[in-house]
């Protein structure tokens, strides 16, 4: 989306080096936000899962908000040093905030490879044209 | 002008905007059928 697609998506995918601190610090930001781990029959909250101490590769939540994903890699791009390398400097409602580059989200739809996301990239290559 | 050049004109806040009525206008229109909220 803010590449340019005109196609909508419904979640938000971070990624990160879940440490048992960044899960702590993950608990304290969506504390209000009533986080629940998404893929859980028994939507287990984020607030007592895992135990304190604990990292994690992945997390798939659903909040308030709607769900947020927080990756420790990104599927045909590598781990989180791999992404921050090439991501995106942008300032957006006011922050800075890395966003992962075109190439990159190019590479991670074709890698995923459902029809979705192979149309996604589709015009992201689009985009990636226009730009140059 | 296509929907990509009128997308790379707006501000990335504009963007993330536009990205967000998309969505309500969705999800107003799935109120309206009686359908679930799709998972992704």
């Amino acid at each position: 989306m803010l590449h340019g697609s005109s196609l909508v998506t419904r979640d938000l995918d971070v990624c990160t080096v879940l440490s048992a601190d960044t899960v702590a610090r993950l608990r304290d930001a969506l504390r209000d936000l009533r986080p629940t781990h998404r893929l859980t029959p028994q939507r287990l909250s984020f607030l007592a899962t895992p135990e304190p101490g604990v990292g994690m590769n992945n997390l798939y939540l659903e909040t308030d908000l709607g769900p947020v994903d927080f990756l420790g890699s990104i599927n045909g791009i590598g781990d989180f040093e791999r992404v921050r390398a090439a991501a995106m400097e942008i300032e957006l409602f006011g922050r800075r905030c890395r966003v992962i580059s075109l190439q990159d989200l190019i590479q991670a739809k074709e890698a995923l490879g459902r029809d979705k996301d192979i149309l996604a990239a589709k015009e992201l290559r689009a985009i990636a044209e226009k730009q140059q | 002008m296509s929907l990509i050049e009128l997308s790379l004109s707006y501000s990335y806040d504009k963007r993330a905007e536009q990205h967000q009525a998309a969505l309500e206008l969705e999800r107003i229109g799935r109120e309206l059928r009686g359908e679930a909220e799709p998972t992704d």
